[in-house]
């Protein structure tokens, strides 16, 4: 019987040849999109379980929560956290901590500037990835011993065994060790949050010049990682959490008032395999997951796929009559409605299954590319035991019942007696108002998809392409280090550089726009202490700074070489004996409690000074200067109050202006001094275009993936109204032929057909706009800095959508209308 | 073998009401070559439609073998369709995708013959109705009087105690037509029950008795002796 059904549904494809490819080719294109949506949100969503034991491993983390302040939150905690933990809760097995470091390490005559991960020796305890070789128990046992990737390997060592070599290193700070590769590990996979490639054995006494990092409960340095025992149940040290902290954390002053660390501060747990889409930002991780991508991205597959079982749900029933007379013979001889239900269900599948073939090729030949666009390595691994096999098989089930479920029963449903006496076509008017729906249901699908594909783009194009408040264009930065050992290197440096042909300024300063970090500092008002504390963000930045990024003055005057206060430079001691002098941004004036820029200057305020756990004391500093607000972060960032101040100690970013065409000369002349002046040093340098287009890059990326999937959905949604067209010209040829011979022209018919199809677009529009008005407006809020809704791109949508049904139905309609109508009477 | 007593149908529309057949009473016997005519739009059609199992009667009777059947669902008439009954129409209604052999063992997939005995089967019946040399053929290949041929060959291959035929030789020339109607007789003389609606006075002179059917009324039945050749009217009985 089923041999007998096979036999009829492919003499039936094959008859009909368009519909078959229409409809294979929708589901197909469908199919594939679905196919490599789900690899990218199978991708996103199985972040670190290939960890063993990963359900019993969780991420610390931390908020502070400082009145009058954004709260700041991080995928970290405090240095002594652990110890502590540890201390009082019996239910953790084992833990780590992870502080990144960025020393240079020396090969031969090459320099490198390397990401560093320095652990506790507990890693494998909690974080057991595989070694390639080296022994887990011993490879970081060691002070000086250091685990690398594969990569890592390979880039330094070639093809030598890495085991047992040395790899030099020394850190801004003064810490200088020959490391000894004690192991190797593989590559880590795409989808972990971690982003190691170098291990180092965490020796507290290397940090005893930083003590923020392992000692102080005040800073964020170290991403903790706890795994529990066996059967532990994370809900109860979470619970126990905020008593612990209140009895754990000790207080500090500040400003002569103590101040509970602990009140402040949240700490808690997050599963391993959460971090990545749910947790906050530490530094030892990859850009984190998008969740309301990946959210978006299930919505459009569904939807595509929902276009395409529509253009098969709706060309079935269209052609129902052709099929009407084979329904009412089987009847007759004896079948059941079941059993027709089931033929025509096994015929969806048979397509589907074809269209899953097809769709296979199509995925295999987009992957390479749609990797490149996002960044991963997906790829379809049936092998793998993932779930990837019955996710498919589910996705073919899925498809062919969802596409032939409403043709087998509407075909199923056919009374034989009329259809065998009159030998008539049998399509009732109730499924040719299905279909009407259903395109309804397409185009609304269409217009929505076209409405978000372009506010997202333009506003990715704005944010990529918008004003950050500075003169960006031939801005090239060049980074040096740290420390006061190099004062001198960077002094020399902007020297140089300020001779170099093409080179319009030269300036000095701390964080640069798109440095992700901040500095936070507390202010006060003189004579109006406040119950909160004021935060503004502290940057650094030299005399010329403003002038040489071009940062507008709102009032007062910039920072000027020689004038009293200005230079701020000195120790703690020093600060709070003479104060200084500041810049701040627009941002910042209504923090300060001040009016307007012109009101600022002059206005003193004490500024905290020193490390908070130390016991921070205060310097006076006064306002010289207002200058408008400049971005530092991406344009989902709201612009952060800032003060500005001119510390020495802290000037190792230069940024050299040049004129366009020079930049790239004027980048290898700064590398040849460079080579000159710190041979022992790599050279780093970026322009600061490209610095702002990655601040993007995974939006951009999203953005051209939303745009690709969407023009997919609008080019099946077609491919259905194409075929839909076809069959509607053709039922209609009779009643062509009448109106011709009634006296109608060719346009008179083109016309007739055109406005026909155009009405159920009209009505998508309807339903369109407020949905995708709703979402765009949703997203939008996600940015600080954002494009308005303009009702244009809704109207072109719209229209585009419908020029789309015209297009498609013109042709039929024009050639159907030519026909002689003679030829269509004598038809029927 | 049937029995409908006050029979009558009814089709509605949002307005009006339409009678197609009122109170009929027919009753045929076993082995019986039954011929029903009348003018268009008379109920012949229905009747033979609801004979057929292939519509519900809106009232009365109908007893199948003795089973009262008015109320059956859809299924189970389906199943006592495909045990009993087998069709032929004035259009043949093959299936187009199919070839002769294949469209013939249709019948028998439904009744879940093991594919060897549907083969054994499907090549006899061929042979009877003379049309072996084109089994490999589609429907569109052959002549009108062919494809009839398959359609008498597919009505028969179940082996169907009752053969409806819808003017099987309508569509037909008078040389096709009569071989068609030598194969009805052929198979009623076998022993199966045959029922035929027909316009054509010709083919009504193959069956024993013919019923007139006039506005969903029975206005006459006639019973003619075996043999003989009928070209007038009939004995009336009461209307």
């Amino acid at each position: 019987m089923i041999k007998n059904y096979l036999t009829v549904a492919f003499r039936n494809l094959i008859k009909n040849r368009l519909y078959t490819a229409i409809n294979i080719f929708g589901l197909a294109v469908g199919l594939a999109s679905c196919i490599l949506i789900l690899l990218y949100v199978r991708h996103e969503t199985s972040y670190d379980e290939w960890f063993p034991n990963a359900d019993r491993i969780y991420q610390v983390h931390s908020r502070f929560d400082i009145p009058g302040r954004e709260p700041f939150a991080a995928g970290q905690a405090p240095g002594p956290t652990m110890s502590a933990m540890l201390k009082d809760f019996s239910e953790i097995e084992a833990a780590v901590r992870l502080t990144e470091v960025r020393p240079v390490i020396t090969r031969g005559s090459d320099v490198f500037r390397e990401d560093v991960a320095f652990a506790d020796p507990s890693l494998f305890q909690v974080l057991d990835f595989p070694l390639v070789s080296g022994d887990k128990a011993t490879a970081l046992a060691d002070v000086s011993s250091v685990i690398i990737s594969e990569a890592m390997a390979q880039k330094y060592f070639g093809l030598v065994s890495a085991l047992g070599q040395t790899l030099p290193m020394a850190t801004d700070w003064g810490l200088k060790r020959d490391y000894r590769v004690t192991g190797v590990f593989k590559d880590l996979p795409t989808n972990t949050h971690l982003d190691i490639k170098m291990i180092a054995p965490i020796n507290p006494s290397d940090f005893e010049k930083r003590p923020w990092v392992l000692e102080q409960w005040t800073s964020l340095n170290t991403s903790l990682y706890l795994k529990l025992k066996p059967g532990a149940n994370a809900d109860n040290i979470s619970r126990a959490l905020p008593e612990w902290e209140k009895r754990v954390i000790p207080g500090i002053s500040f400003g002569g008032k103590d101040i509970s660390i602990a009140d402040y501060i949240t700490i808690g747990l997050m599963n391993l395999t959460d971090v990545h889409l749910h947790g906050e930002r530490s530094n030892v991780d990859r850009p984190p997951g998008d969740l309301r991508a990946i959210a978006a991205f299930t919505v459009v597959a569904a939807m595509i796929l929902l276009i395409a079982c529509i253009n098969f749900t709706n060309l079935a029933t269209a052609r129902a009559s052709q099929r009407a007379r084979e329904v009412a013979l089987r009847k007759v001889l004896g079948a059941r409605r079941s059993q027709l239900v089931f033929q025509f269900l096994s015929e969806s599948l048979l397509l589907s299954v074809i269209a899953f073939a097809l769709a296979l090729v199509f995925v295999y030949a987009a992957l390479p590319v749609y990797n490149t666009v996002l960044q991963r390595q997906l790829g379809l691994n049936f092998l793998a035991g993932d779930m990837l096999v019955p996710m498919m098989a589910v996705l073919i089930v899925f498809v062919g019942l969802a596409a032939g479920l409403y043709p087998a029963l509407y075909l199923s449903g056919f009374r034989p007696a009329r259809i065998l006496k009159a030998n008539k076509s049998a399509a009732a008017e109730g499924s040719g108002r299905l279909r009407a729906g259903l395109v309804v249901v397409q185009f609304a699908i269409s217009i929505g998809l076209l409405v978000c594909t372009t506010v997202i783009y333009t506003q990715t194009v704005y944010a990529r392409n918008m004003n950050p408040g500075f003169d960006r264009t031939g801005l090239l930065i060049v980074r040096a280090p740290y420390g006061d050992e190099y004062k001198g290197l960077r002094a020399t440096l902007a020297a140089e550089a300020a001779k170099l042909q093409g080179v319009t300024a030269v300036t000095l300063s701390g964080d640069l726009p798109t440095d992700n970090g901040t500095n936070n500092n507390i202010f006060e008002i003189p004579g109006k202490p406040s119950p909160t504390p004021i935060l503004l963000s502290n940057r650094t930045v030299d005399y010329n700074f403003f002038d040489a990024y071009k940062v507008p003055l709102l009032a007062g005057r910039y920072f000027e070489e020689g004038r009293g206060g200005d230079d701020y430079t000195g120790t703690d001691d020093d600060k709070v004996a003479r104060g200084g002098n500041i810049i701040i941004n627009e941002a910042a004036l209504s923090r300060l409690g001040l009016g307007s820029p012109q009101e600022a200057i002059g206005k003193q305020f004490y500024q905290g000074v020193g490390n908070a756990s130390d016991g921070a004391r205060q310097a006076t500093v006064t306002v010289v200067g207002v200058v408008a607000n400049i971005m530092y972060r991406s344009a989902r960032d709201p612009i952060e109050p800032t003060a500005y101040e001119r510390d020495e100690e802290d000037l190792h970013a230069v940024s050299l202006r040049t004129d366009e065409a020079s930049g790239p000369a004027v980048n290898a002349a700064m590398e040849k001094i460079w080579r000159e002046l710190a041979p022992q040093l790599p050279y780093r340098s970026d322009f600061m275009e490209a610095r702002i287009a990655a601040q993007y890059e995974q939006e951009e990326a999203e953005a051209t993936m939303f745009a690709a999937f969407s023009a997919l959905a609008i080019i099946i949604g077609a491919l259905g109204l194409y075929g839909l067209a076809l069959f509607s010209a053709e039922r209609r040829t009779k009643e062509i032929g009448i109106r011709k011979v009634l006296g109608a022209k060719v346009k008179d018919v083109v016309r007739l057909l055109v406005l026909d199809f155009s009405k159920p677009v009209i009505v998508a529009n309807l339903i369109a706009w407020p949905v995708a008005w709703w979402a765009m407006r949703d997203w939008l809020n996600g940015f600080e800095q954002r494009i308005d809704l303009n009702p244009m791109v809704f109207a072109t949508s719209g229209f585009l959508a419908l020029l789309v049904a015209w297009i498609t139905v013109g042709s039929h309609a024009f050639k159907a209308a030519q026909e002689n109508p003679i030829r269509a009477l004598r038809y029927e | 073998m049937l029995k409908l007593q006050n029979l009558t149908k009814t089709f509605r529309t949002d307005e009006v009401e339409t009678t197609a057949l009122d109170a009929v009473n027919i009753d045929i016997k076993e082995g019986e070559f039954v011929a029903i005519m009348g003018p268009s739009g008379c109920g012949k059609s229905t009747l033979l439609n609801i004979i057929g199992m292939l519509d519900t009667p809106s009232g009365g009777s109908y007893q199948f073998k003795g089973e009262e059947i008015s109320g059956y669902s859809e299924g189970a008439l389906a199943d006592l369709r495909k045990k009993n009954l087998g069709f032929i129409f004035q259009s043949f209604n093959l299936i187009d995708e199919l070839t002769v052999f294949e469209n013939i063992e249709l019948a028998l997939l439904y009744h879940d013959v093991p594919a060897k005995e549907r083969r054994e089967r499907v090549t006899a019946v061929m042979e009877k109705v003379g049309i072996s040399h084109r089994a490999g053929h589609k429907p569109s290949q052959l002549s009108g009087g062919q494809q009839q041929r398959v359609a008498v060959a597919r009505a028969v291959v179940s082996s169907p105690s009752l053969i409806l035929a819808d003017e099987p030789t309508g569509n037909l020339d008078s040389q096709h037509g009569a071989e068609v109607m030598a194969l009805l007789k052929q198979l009623n003389k076998e022993g199966t029950t045959v029922v035929m609606v027909t316009h054509s006075r010709t083919d009504a002179g193959h069956a024993r008795r013919v019923i007139n059917v006039l506005d969903g009324h029975v206005v006459a039945e006639g019973l003619r002796p075996e043999g003989e050749l009928v070209t007038g009217s009939f004995r009336s009985v009461a209307a």
